[in-house]
Protein backbone atom coordinates (compact mmCIF):
# COMPACT_ATOMS: atom_id res chain seq x y z
CA UNK A 1 0.00 0.00 0.00
CA UNK A 2 1.42 3.42 -1.01
CA UNK A 3 0.27 5.43 1.94
CA UNK A 4 0.64 3.37 5.08
CA UNK A 5 -0.82 6.23 7.17
CA UNK A 6 -4.11 6.18 5.36
CA UNK A 7 -6.75 6.51 8.12
CA UNK A 8 -10.24 5.59 7.10
CA UNK A 9 -11.74 6.04 10.57
CA UNK A 10 -13.89 9.05 11.40
CA UNK A 11 -12.51 11.72 13.75
CA UNK A 12 -14.54 10.49 16.68
CA UNK A 13 -17.22 8.02 17.67
CA UNK A 14 -20.61 8.51 19.20
CA UNK A 15 -20.17 6.80 22.51
CA UNK A 16 -23.76 7.43 23.51
CA UNK A 17 -22.72 8.99 26.80
CA UNK A 18 -26.19 10.42 27.24
CA UNK A 19 -27.69 6.94 27.36
CA UNK A 20 -27.65 5.04 30.62
CA UNK A 21 -27.20 1.36 29.83
CA UNK A 22 -30.13 -0.72 31.08
CA UNK A 23 -27.73 -2.60 33.33
CA UNK A 24 -26.76 0.65 35.07
CA UNK A 25 -30.41 1.56 35.54
CA UNK A 26 -31.21 -1.84 37.03
CA UNK A 27 -28.23 -1.72 39.35
CA UNK A 28 -29.16 1.72 40.58
CA UNK A 29 -32.69 0.56 41.37
CA UNK A 30 -31.28 -2.53 43.05
CA UNK A 31 -29.17 -0.45 45.40
CA UNK A 32 -32.13 1.76 46.26
CA UNK A 33 -34.24 -1.21 47.37
CA UNK A 34 -31.69 -2.30 49.92
CA UNK A 35 -31.79 1.14 51.52
CA UNK A 36 -35.60 1.22 51.48
CA UNK A 37 -35.91 -2.10 53.30
CA UNK A 38 -33.15 -1.54 55.82
CA UNK A 39 -31.06 -4.25 54.17
CA UNK A 40 -33.70 -6.94 54.67
CA UNK A 41 -34.37 -7.25 50.97
CA UNK A 42 -31.70 -6.62 48.40
CA UNK A 43 -31.89 -6.75 44.66
CA UNK A 44 -29.17 -8.10 42.45
CA UNK A 45 -28.76 -8.09 38.73
CA UNK A 46 -27.16 -11.13 37.20
CA UNK A 47 -25.94 -11.55 33.68
CA UNK A 48 -27.30 -14.77 32.28
CA UNK A 49 -25.38 -17.28 30.24
CA UNK A 50 -28.55 -17.68 28.30
CA UNK A 51 -27.14 -16.34 25.06
CA UNK A 52 -24.51 -19.09 25.12
CA UNK A 53 -27.04 -21.81 25.78
CA UNK A 54 -29.53 -20.26 23.40
CA UNK A 55 -26.98 -20.43 20.64
CA UNK A 56 -26.40 -24.10 21.44
CA UNK A 57 -30.12 -24.77 21.47
CA UNK A 58 -30.62 -22.99 18.19
CA UNK A 59 -27.95 -25.25 16.70
CA UNK A 60 -29.67 -28.32 18.12
CA UNK A 61 -32.97 -27.12 16.70
CA UNK A 62 -31.39 -26.55 13.33
CA UNK A 63 -32.23 -22.86 13.46
CA UNK A 64 -29.74 -20.54 11.84
CA UNK A 65 -29.84 -17.50 14.05
CA UNK A 66 -27.35 -15.00 15.33
CA UNK A 67 -27.55 -14.49 19.04
CA UNK A 68 -26.58 -10.94 19.80
CA UNK A 69 -28.66 -10.30 22.87
CA UNK A 70 -27.63 -10.16 26.49
CA UNK A 71 -29.90 -11.25 29.32
CA UNK A 72 -29.95 -9.78 32.80
CA UNK A 73 -32.10 -11.22 35.53
CA UNK A 74 -33.36 -9.00 38.33
CA UNK A 75 -33.52 -11.00 41.56
CA UNK A 76 -34.81 -10.05 44.99
CA UNK A 77 -32.67 -11.48 47.76
CA UNK A 78 -33.40 -11.95 51.47
CA UNK A 79 -30.02 -12.61 53.15
CA UNK A 80 -31.57 -13.24 56.58
CA UNK A 81 -34.00 -15.80 55.14
CA UNK A 82 -31.45 -18.35 54.01
CA UNK A 83 -30.37 -16.24 51.05
CA UNK A 84 -33.80 -16.80 49.51
CA UNK A 85 -34.12 -15.33 46.04
CA UNK A 86 -37.11 -14.46 43.89
CA UNK A 87 -36.61 -13.70 40.22
CA UNK A 88 -38.65 -10.62 39.45
CA UNK A 89 -38.02 -10.36 35.72
CA UNK A 90 -35.41 -10.72 33.02
CA UNK A 91 -34.41 -8.23 30.38
CA UNK A 92 -33.16 -9.31 26.99
CA UNK A 93 -31.29 -6.53 25.27
CA UNK A 94 -29.39 -6.30 22.02
CA UNK A 95 -25.90 -4.86 22.01
CA UNK A 96 -27.43 -1.59 20.83
CA UNK A 97 -29.46 -1.65 24.08
CA UNK A 98 -32.86 -0.75 22.61
CA UNK A 99 -35.41 -2.01 21.84
CA UNK A 100 -35.20 -4.51 24.67
CA UNK A 101 -37.68 -6.93 26.18
CA UNK A 102 -38.80 -7.46 29.75
CA UNK A 103 -39.91 -11.06 30.19
CA UNK A 104 -41.12 -13.31 32.98
CA UNK A 105 -42.16 -10.41 35.18
CA UNK A 106 -45.25 -9.70 37.24
CA UNK A 107 -46.82 -7.89 34.28
CA UNK A 108 -47.13 -9.04 30.69
CA UNK A 109 -43.92 -9.49 28.70
CA UNK A 110 -43.20 -6.12 27.10
CA UNK A 111 -41.02 -4.50 24.49
CA UNK A 112 -39.18 -1.37 25.59
CA UNK A 113 -38.31 1.22 22.99
CA UNK A 114 -36.15 3.65 24.91
CA UNK A 115 -34.59 4.57 28.22
CA UNK A 116 -37.59 6.71 29.06
CA UNK A 117 -39.87 3.79 28.32
CA UNK A 118 -37.74 1.50 30.48
CA UNK A 119 -37.95 3.86 33.46
CA UNK A 120 -41.70 4.12 33.07
CA UNK A 121 -42.21 0.35 32.85
CA UNK A 122 -39.90 -0.36 35.78
CA UNK A 123 -41.92 2.04 37.87
CA UNK A 124 -45.07 0.15 36.90
CA UNK A 125 -43.49 -3.19 37.77
CA UNK A 126 -42.14 -2.04 41.12
CA UNK A 127 -45.52 -0.56 42.05
CA UNK A 128 -47.44 -3.68 41.04
CA UNK A 129 -49.47 -5.57 43.59
CA UNK A 130 -47.35 -8.66 43.06
CA UNK A 131 -44.08 -6.90 43.85
CA UNK A 132 -45.58 -5.28 46.93
CA UNK A 133 -46.66 -8.71 48.13
CA UNK A 134 -43.37 -10.43 47.33
CA UNK A 135 -41.23 -7.80 49.07
CA UNK A 136 -43.64 -7.63 52.01
CA UNK A 137 -43.40 -11.41 52.45
CA UNK A 138 -39.62 -11.37 52.20
CA UNK A 139 -39.39 -8.64 54.84
CA UNK A 140 -41.73 -10.58 57.14
CA UNK A 141 -39.80 -13.83 56.67
CA UNK A 142 -36.50 -12.05 57.28
CA UNK A 143 -37.76 -10.43 60.46
CA UNK A 144 -39.03 -13.78 61.73
CA UNK A 145 -35.81 -15.63 60.90
CA UNK B 1 -38.47 -43.04 52.48
CA UNK B 2 -40.26 -40.06 50.96
CA UNK B 3 -43.31 -40.45 48.74
CA UNK B 4 -44.13 -37.68 46.28
CA UNK B 5 -47.32 -36.92 44.41
CA UNK B 6 -47.46 -34.46 41.54
CA UNK B 7 -50.74 -33.57 39.87
CA UNK B 8 -51.98 -30.82 37.61
CA UNK B 9 -55.55 -30.68 38.85
CA UNK B 10 -56.81 -28.36 36.12
CA UNK B 11 -58.39 -25.87 38.54
CA UNK B 12 -60.84 -28.53 39.69
CA UNK B 13 -62.00 -28.97 43.31
CA UNK B 14 -60.22 -32.30 43.61
CA UNK B 15 -59.25 -32.04 47.27
CA UNK B 16 -60.99 -35.32 48.15
CA UNK B 17 -59.22 -37.15 45.35
CA UNK B 18 -55.84 -35.67 46.30
CA UNK B 19 -56.46 -36.63 49.91
CA UNK B 20 -57.46 -40.19 48.98
CA UNK B 21 -54.32 -40.59 46.86
CA UNK B 22 -52.29 -39.21 49.76
CA UNK B 23 -53.79 -41.66 52.23
CA UNK B 24 -53.63 -44.61 49.84
CA UNK B 25 -49.98 -44.11 48.91
CA UNK B 26 -48.67 -42.61 52.17
CA UNK B 27 -47.66 -39.44 50.40
CA UNK B 28 -45.34 -37.08 52.25
CA UNK B 29 -45.04 -34.33 49.69
CA UNK B 30 -47.94 -33.18 47.53
CA UNK B 31 -47.09 -30.87 44.65
CA UNK B 32 -50.03 -29.42 42.75
CA UNK B 33 -50.22 -27.33 39.60
CA UNK B 34 -53.28 -25.32 38.66
CA UNK B 35 -54.67 -25.60 42.16
CA UNK B 36 -57.34 -23.13 43.20
CA UNK B 37 -58.28 -25.08 46.31
CA UNK B 38 -57.99 -22.94 49.41
CA UNK B 39 -55.39 -24.17 51.91
CA UNK B 40 -58.04 -24.60 54.61
CA UNK B 41 -60.13 -26.87 52.40
CA UNK B 42 -57.11 -28.90 51.25
CA UNK B 43 -55.67 -29.31 54.73
CA UNK B 44 -59.06 -30.33 56.10
CA UNK B 45 -59.53 -32.93 53.35
CA UNK B 46 -56.04 -34.29 54.02
CA UNK B 47 -56.76 -34.54 57.73
CA UNK B 48 -60.08 -36.29 57.11
CA UNK B 49 -58.44 -38.92 54.93
CA UNK B 50 -55.09 -39.43 56.61
CA UNK B 51 -55.65 -38.31 60.20
CA UNK B 52 -52.46 -36.32 59.83
CA UNK B 53 -51.80 -32.60 60.00
CA UNK B 54 -50.33 -31.64 56.68
CA UNK B 55 -48.72 -28.26 56.19
CA UNK B 56 -48.88 -25.70 53.43
CA UNK B 57 -45.41 -24.37 52.77
CA UNK B 58 -44.73 -20.69 52.32
CA UNK B 59 -43.95 -19.70 48.79
CA UNK B 60 -44.08 -16.78 46.41
CA UNK B 61 -44.43 -19.05 43.39
CA UNK B 62 -48.09 -18.95 42.50
CA UNK B 63 -48.14 -21.67 39.86
CA UNK B 64 -47.18 -24.51 42.17
CA UNK B 65 -48.60 -25.42 45.59
CA UNK B 66 -46.78 -27.73 47.97
CA UNK B 67 -48.20 -29.51 51.01
CA UNK B 68 -46.18 -31.81 53.18
CA UNK B 69 -46.58 -34.14 56.11
CA UNK B 70 -43.37 -32.90 57.73
CA UNK B 71 -43.12 -29.56 59.54
CA UNK B 72 -43.14 -26.79 56.96
CA UNK B 73 -39.81 -25.38 58.16
CA UNK B 74 -38.06 -28.50 56.85
CA UNK B 75 -38.83 -27.49 53.29
CA UNK B 76 -37.17 -24.14 52.82
CA UNK B 77 -37.76 -22.05 49.69
CA UNK B 78 -34.43 -21.16 48.12
CA UNK B 79 -35.05 -19.87 44.60
CA UNK B 80 -38.37 -18.95 43.08
CA UNK B 81 -39.86 -17.40 40.02
CA UNK B 82 -43.43 -17.02 38.88
CA UNK B 83 -43.39 -20.62 37.58
CA UNK B 84 -40.64 -22.34 39.52
CA UNK B 85 -39.97 -23.11 43.13
CA UNK B 86 -36.72 -24.65 44.35
CA UNK B 87 -36.82 -25.87 47.94
CA UNK B 88 -34.29 -27.45 50.26
CA UNK B 89 -35.69 -30.49 52.03
CA UNK B 90 -33.60 -31.11 55.12
CA UNK B 91 -34.88 -34.04 57.17
CA UNK B 92 -33.04 -34.83 60.36
CA UNK B 93 -30.23 -37.29 59.80
CA UNK B 94 -30.81 -37.51 56.05
CA UNK B 95 -28.88 -35.87 53.24
CA UNK B 96 -30.50 -32.66 52.09
CA UNK B 97 -32.20 -32.76 48.72
CA UNK B 98 -33.22 -29.98 46.38
CA UNK B 99 -36.75 -30.14 45.04
CA UNK B 100 -37.50 -28.04 42.00
CA UNK B 101 -41.13 -27.90 40.92
CA UNK B 102 -42.54 -26.07 37.97
CA UNK B 103 -45.57 -25.49 35.84
CA UNK B 104 -43.98 -24.64 32.54
CA UNK B 105 -45.58 -22.40 29.88
CA UNK B 106 -48.16 -24.18 27.78
CA UNK B 107 -48.02 -25.08 24.12
CA UNK B 108 -51.23 -23.11 23.75
CA UNK B 109 -49.27 -19.89 24.10
CA UNK B 110 -45.63 -20.84 23.42
CA UNK B 111 -43.96 -22.36 20.39
CA UNK B 112 -41.71 -25.41 20.81
CA UNK B 113 -38.70 -23.19 20.12
CA UNK B 114 -39.71 -20.71 22.82
CA UNK B 115 -40.25 -23.54 25.27
CA UNK B 116 -36.79 -24.89 24.45
CA UNK B 117 -35.17 -21.55 25.03
CA UNK B 118 -37.04 -21.07 28.28
CA UNK B 119 -35.79 -24.51 29.33
CA UNK B 120 -32.26 -23.19 29.10
CA UNK B 121 -33.21 -20.47 31.56
CA UNK B 122 -34.82 -23.00 33.90
CA UNK B 123 -31.79 -25.28 33.69
CA UNK B 124 -29.46 -22.40 34.43
CA UNK B 125 -31.39 -21.38 37.56
CA UNK B 126 -31.17 -24.96 38.83
CA UNK B 127 -27.45 -25.20 38.08
CA UNK B 128 -26.72 -21.92 39.86
CA UNK B 129 -28.78 -23.00 42.88
CA UNK B 130 -26.89 -26.32 43.06
CA UNK B 131 -23.57 -24.53 42.83
CA UNK B 132 -24.46 -22.15 45.64
CA UNK B 133 -25.78 -24.90 47.91
CA UNK B 134 -22.88 -27.18 47.14
CA UNK B 135 -24.63 -30.37 46.10
CA UNK B 136 -26.76 -31.67 43.27
CA UNK B 137 -29.07 -34.12 44.96
CA UNK B 138 -31.78 -32.50 42.91
CA UNK B 139 -35.06 -33.55 41.41
CA UNK B 140 -37.22 -31.57 39.05
CA UNK B 141 -40.92 -32.35 38.93
CA UNK B 142 -43.88 -30.71 37.31
CA UNK B 143 -46.05 -30.16 34.32
CA UNK B 144 -43.31 -29.41 31.79
CA UNK B 145 -45.82 -29.03 28.96
CA UNK B 146 -43.29 -30.82 26.77
CA UNK B 147 -42.64 -34.45 25.99
CA UNK B 148 -39.38 -36.04 27.16
CA UNK B 149 -38.09 -36.17 23.59
CA UNK B 150 -38.48 -32.46 22.85
CA UNK B 151 -35.45 -30.21 22.36
CA UNK B 152 -35.86 -28.28 25.59
CA UNK B 153 -36.03 -31.52 27.57
CA UNK B 154 -33.09 -33.32 25.97
CA UNK B 155 -30.87 -30.45 24.79
CA UNK B 156 -27.60 -30.18 26.69
CA UNK B 157 -28.27 -26.51 27.29
CA UNK B 158 -31.85 -27.32 28.19
CA UNK B 159 -32.77 -29.80 30.87
CA UNK B 160 -30.52 -32.48 29.43
CA UNK B 161 -32.85 -35.29 30.46
CA UNK B 162 -31.60 -38.64 29.19
CA UNK B 163 -33.46 -41.91 28.89
CA UNK B 164 -31.16 -44.30 30.74
CA UNK B 165 -29.47 -44.36 34.11
CA UNK B 166 -26.29 -45.53 32.46
CA UNK B 167 -25.96 -42.33 30.46
CA UNK B 168 -27.02 -40.13 33.37
CA UNK B 169 -24.40 -41.75 35.59
CA UNK B 170 -21.72 -40.23 33.36
CA UNK B 171 -22.87 -37.09 35.18
CA UNK B 172 -22.20 -34.51 32.47
CA UNK B 173 -20.96 -33.94 28.97
CA UNK B 174 -19.22 -31.11 27.17
CA UNK B 175 -20.73 -29.40 24.16
CA UNK B 176 -18.78 -26.65 22.38
CA UNK B 177 -16.50 -26.33 25.39
CA UNK B 178 -19.31 -25.93 27.93
CA UNK B 179 -20.04 -28.63 30.51
CA UNK B 180 -23.69 -29.54 31.10
CA UNK B 181 -24.91 -31.90 33.86
CA UNK B 182 -27.37 -34.67 33.06
CA UNK B 183 -30.77 -35.33 34.49
CA UNK B 184 -32.13 -38.86 34.32
CA UNK B 185 -35.66 -38.78 32.97
CA UNK B 186 -37.45 -42.03 33.86
CA UNK B 187 -40.60 -40.87 32.08
CA UNK B 188 -39.07 -42.06 28.80
CA UNK B 189 -39.70 -45.57 30.06
CA UNK B 190 -43.38 -44.97 30.68
CA UNK B 191 -44.49 -44.29 27.12
CA UNK B 192 -46.87 -46.55 25.23
CA UNK B 193 -48.98 -49.55 26.08
CA UNK B 194 -46.20 -52.01 26.84
CA UNK B 195 -45.36 -50.11 29.99
CA UNK B 196 -46.84 -50.16 33.44
CA UNK B 197 -49.83 -47.84 33.88
CA UNK B 198 -51.23 -45.35 31.45
CA UNK B 199 -49.49 -44.62 28.13
CA UNK B 200 -48.89 -41.00 29.13
CA UNK B 201 -50.16 -38.36 31.53
CA UNK B 202 -52.08 -36.16 29.11
CA UNK B 203 -54.14 -37.08 26.09
CA UNK B 204 -54.78 -34.79 23.16
CA UNK B 205 -55.95 -35.71 19.70
CA UNK B 206 -55.14 -32.97 17.24
CA UNK B 207 -56.76 -32.99 13.83
CA UNK B 208 -53.49 -32.54 12.00
CA UNK B 209 -50.93 -34.90 10.51
CA UNK B 210 -48.78 -35.20 13.61
CA UNK B 211 -50.62 -36.22 16.73
CA UNK B 212 -48.97 -38.20 19.54
CA UNK B 213 -52.36 -38.73 21.22
CA UNK B 214 -50.68 -39.55 24.53
CA UNK B 215 -48.20 -37.04 25.92
CA UNK B 216 -45.89 -37.20 28.90
CA UNK B 217 -46.10 -33.61 30.03
CA UNK B 218 -45.97 -34.45 33.74
CA UNK B 219 -42.50 -35.61 34.60
CA UNK B 220 -39.90 -36.14 37.27
CA UNK B 221 -36.20 -35.86 36.46
CA UNK B 222 -33.37 -36.76 38.81
CA UNK B 223 -29.73 -35.80 38.99
CA UNK B 224 -27.27 -38.72 39.12
CA UNK B 225 -26.63 -38.07 42.82
CA UNK B 226 -30.22 -39.05 43.61
CA UNK B 227 -30.22 -42.24 41.55
CA UNK B 228 -29.03 -44.47 44.41
CA UNK B 229 -32.26 -43.53 46.19
CA UNK B 230 -34.59 -44.10 43.27
CA UNK B 231 -35.87 -47.35 41.78
CA UNK B 232 -37.80 -47.19 38.54
CA UNK B 233 -40.57 -49.41 39.86
CA UNK B 234 -41.30 -46.68 42.40
CA UNK B 235 -42.59 -44.37 39.71
CA UNK B 236 -46.21 -44.68 38.64
CA UNK B 237 -48.78 -42.83 36.61
CA UNK B 238 -51.94 -43.15 38.64
CA UNK B 239 -55.36 -43.86 37.19
CA UNK B 240 -57.37 -44.44 40.36
CA UNK B 241 -57.49 -42.62 43.68
CA UNK B 242 -58.63 -45.62 45.67
CA UNK B 243 -62.31 -44.77 45.36
CA UNK B 244 -62.75 -43.05 42.04
CA UNK B 245 -61.28 -43.75 38.62
CA UNK B 246 -59.30 -40.86 37.16
CA UNK B 247 -59.80 -42.22 33.65
CA UNK B 248 -62.85 -42.83 31.50
CA UNK B 249 -63.99 -46.25 30.28
CA UNK B 250 -61.66 -45.85 27.30
CA UNK B 251 -58.70 -45.27 29.62
CA UNK B 252 -58.30 -41.56 28.90
CA UNK B 253 -57.99 -38.91 31.63
CA UNK B 254 -61.51 -38.13 32.75
CA UNK B 255 -61.69 -34.37 32.96
CA UNK B 256 -65.37 -34.41 33.84
CA UNK B 257 -64.76 -36.18 37.15
CA UNK B 258 -61.06 -35.53 37.67
CA UNK B 259 -58.38 -33.68 35.68
CA UNK B 260 -57.18 -33.68 32.09
CA UNK B 261 -53.78 -34.71 33.50
CA UNK B 262 -53.00 -37.89 35.40
CA UNK B 263 -51.03 -37.71 38.63
CA UNK B 264 -47.58 -39.17 39.03
CA UNK B 265 -46.30 -40.87 42.14
CA UNK B 266 -42.66 -41.56 42.96
CA UNK B 267 -40.59 -42.54 45.92
CA UNK B 268 -37.10 -41.78 47.14
CA UNK B 269 -35.63 -44.36 49.49
CA UNK B 270 -33.56 -41.78 51.26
Amino acid sequence: MENSNLDLWPQSFEVGVKINPPLAILREQASLLEKKTGGLVKAIVEKSDNEVVAASLYRSLGIKATINSISYSFWLLAPAFGNYRYQLFTIEQPLEMYPLRIVGGPLEDMEIASEEDLLEKLKLIFASEKVQRVIGAMIAQSQAA
Amino acid sequence: MINFLFWNINRRPLQSSVARLTAHHNINLIILAESEISPEVMLDALYQQTGLDFHLTSSLCEKVTVYLSFPAQLLIPFRETERLTIRRLALLGLPEILIAATHFPSKLHWSAESQALECSRLAEIIRVAEKEIGHSRTLLVGDLNMNPFESGMVGAAGLHGVMTRQIAEKRQRIVQGVEYPFFYNPMWGRFGDLTQGSAGTYYEHRTQHISYFWNMFDQVLLRPDLLPYFQNENLNILTHDGEMSLVSNSGLPDDTLASDHLPILFRLNI
